[in-house]
């Protein structure tokens, strides 16, 4: 049946993505919600996220939860020093229909600081969490720049999809390669640096939580973007290519039929993979599928979502494929006889531990291949 | 004793066993029960959880344990399944489908925040699944926003 989740894990929500994008900036965020959102050992108390809950009960079902909603403001208020803040809604706030950007209107005139709502529920999926909070971000502190020549913003970066040391590493990866960085939007940045991202010659879309961002930073500011995980050696040369000559990526079809190699994962990520078995080791007829966000302008003809555990049990118990790269959760799904590499993608488990995945940036990606999948 | 257990009551914080007993609070006041482990306990018991993703995060390594174990089963519903009503059908289909294929003896349909705001009267549903099945079916009620209890049953 659509929607019931017997084996697997429900997808991750959309709060946990704004939780993660907040935790690591100088902002703070509020969930009308009725209790915190904590993850695997979190739960029993971790390090500090910057977003307060407002704990609502059932009377506030009643009264209406704005006032809560003004007081998780003022309590955040004593206890960080707030740059900016953003609200977002949980199920139940969000059907009694709190009316979000009016407190966000009313906390932004009384404290002077910039405020914004998101258009976040408790029902979308994580990544949704995260394209919002980053161009929520862009929205709110982007300043008119003087562009600044070879410089970047990178954005999406994340640990949910790319795991722990990656996104705080990526900015030096870039800057060891003469690009100067803006702003990592997604990762640990201040405000100065997020006011001065329309100052970039091009914006790098890191995994497809990014894309919105850079979609409004385009709009806005006429800034190009492009969409690539740096993993991979030619990959990677290719977007470093790109970045220095101000063109377009131009990533192969690998196949007209059907495919009989899959990957499942983040849709950036699974690119990069894609075309580094296609250029390096003349692997074609490779499928991308993925649970969450799907850009259709970054995805070759035969890319799915997968919307569910009974849209996951026909993809990948298609014996079509030898060779499937995916999630270990996903490996009772597939037929015994399928080669098999395991991509764990952290958010599939939710509270669980996931085996840690090496550094991926260029070559990275093609040791990690040579030695998981004997390539 | 372990060494844990007695540095907590030497500082006086408050046991496991200790917090479950007492009146914590939080949940308007009524006493945080004693989860769904609990609930799944007797033999051939299965656990339907309906709600919003978010939902599904609350006592949410219990509810996780329960599934790896092949007891717990989340129905993870939109917005519109709620808004639209379509959210009934929904969940008549889910446990029949569970019914069908893991024939538990006792099913216990327990759900977020959304399902008691509804005020949903599911009794008839429950009524009508336990006699057409020929098994045991409840409603279980309590949340994060309302409390819980484990002898709040509809």
């Amino acid at each position: 049946m659509r929607k019931l989740w017997n084996i697997l894990p429900p997808l991750m929500a959309d709060n946990f993505g704004f939780i993660e994008m907040i935790r690591q900036t100088e902002g703070i965020g509020i969930i009308d919600d009725c209790g915190a959102y904590r993850l695997g050992r979190e739960r029993r108390g971790g390090p500090d996220t910057r977003v307060c809950h407002t704990e609502i009960n059932s009377d506030d079902v009643v009264t209406g939860t704005r006032q809560k909603v003004l007081d998780a403001f003022e309590k955040a208020r004593m206890r960080y020093d707030v740059r900016f803040a953003f609200l977002s809604a949980g199920p139940c706030s969000a059907m009694i229909g709190t009316d979000l950007e009016e407190a966000a209107g009313q906390i932004a005139k009384e404290s002077g600081i910039p405020v914004k709502a998101l258009k976040l529920s408790g029902h979308k999926t994580y990544d949704e969490g995260i394209a919002e909070t980053l161009c929520g971000m862009t929205e709110l502190l982007c300043r008119e720049q003087e562009p600044v020549e070879n410089s970047v913003n990178l954005l999406g970066a994340n640990t949910f999809d790319w795991q722990e040391k990656m996104p705080e590493q990526i900015r030096g990866w870039f800057e060891e390669r003469g690009i100067r960085v803006i702003a990592n939007l997604g990762g640990k940045e201040v405000v100065e640096n997020i006011e001065k991202m329309p100052a970039a010659s091009v914006n790098v879309v890191l995994t497809v939580s990014g894309l919105k961002a850079a979609e409004y930073l385009y709009r806005q500011y006429g800034t190009p973007y492009l969409a690539a995980a740096p993993f991979g050696e030619r990959w990677c040369g290719q977007l470093m290519e790109c970045i220095w000559e101000g063109k377009q990526m131009e990533p192969r079809v690998s196949y007209d039929g059907e495919a009989d190699v899959l990957i499942v994962g983040e849709q950036l990520m699974a690119n990069a993979v894609r075309e580094t078995l296609n250029r390096e080791y003349g692997i074609e007829g490779v499928q991308v599928a993925t649970f969450y966000k799907l850009s259709k302008k970054l995805a070759a003809p035969g890319d799915v979502r997968i919307r569910d555990e009974e849209d996951a049990k026909k993809l990948l118990g298609n014996d079509r494929f030898r060779m499937i790269i995916a999630d270990p959760l996903l490996r009772t799904m597939a037929p015994g006889q399928v080669k098999w590499v395991d991509l764990p993608h952290k958010v599939l488990s939710l509270y669980g531990e996931t085996e840690k995945l090496p550094s991926l940036f260029g070559r990275g990606l093609n040791r990690w291949l040579e030695e998981k999948g004997e390539i | 004793m372990n060494r844990g257990r007695k540095r907590k009551e030497e500082s006086g914080r408050m046991s496991r066993e200790q917090h479950r007993k007492g009146n914590r609070g939080g949940h308007n006041g009524k006493r945080h029960g004693e989860g769904y482990l609990a609930l799944a306990e007797p033999e051939g018991t299965y656990l339907l959880f309906v709600g919003s993703r978010s939902c599904s995060r609350h006592k949410g390594t219990e509810k996780l344990q329960l599934q790896r174990e092949g007891k717990l089963s989340f129905l993870c519903l939109d917005e519109i399944d709620w808004i639209s009503g379509g959210y009934l059908d929904m969940i008549t289909e889910a446990a029949e489908e569970i019914i069908e294929t893991k024939k538990p003896k006792h099913l216990i349909i327990f759900g977020g925040c959304q399902i008691e705001l509804l005020s949903t009267d599911y009794q008839a549903l429950t009524k009508e699944l336990s006699e057409r099945y020929q098994i045991d079916v409840q409603f279980h009620k309590g949340c994060h926003l309302t409390g819980y209890g484990n002898d709040l049953k509809e």
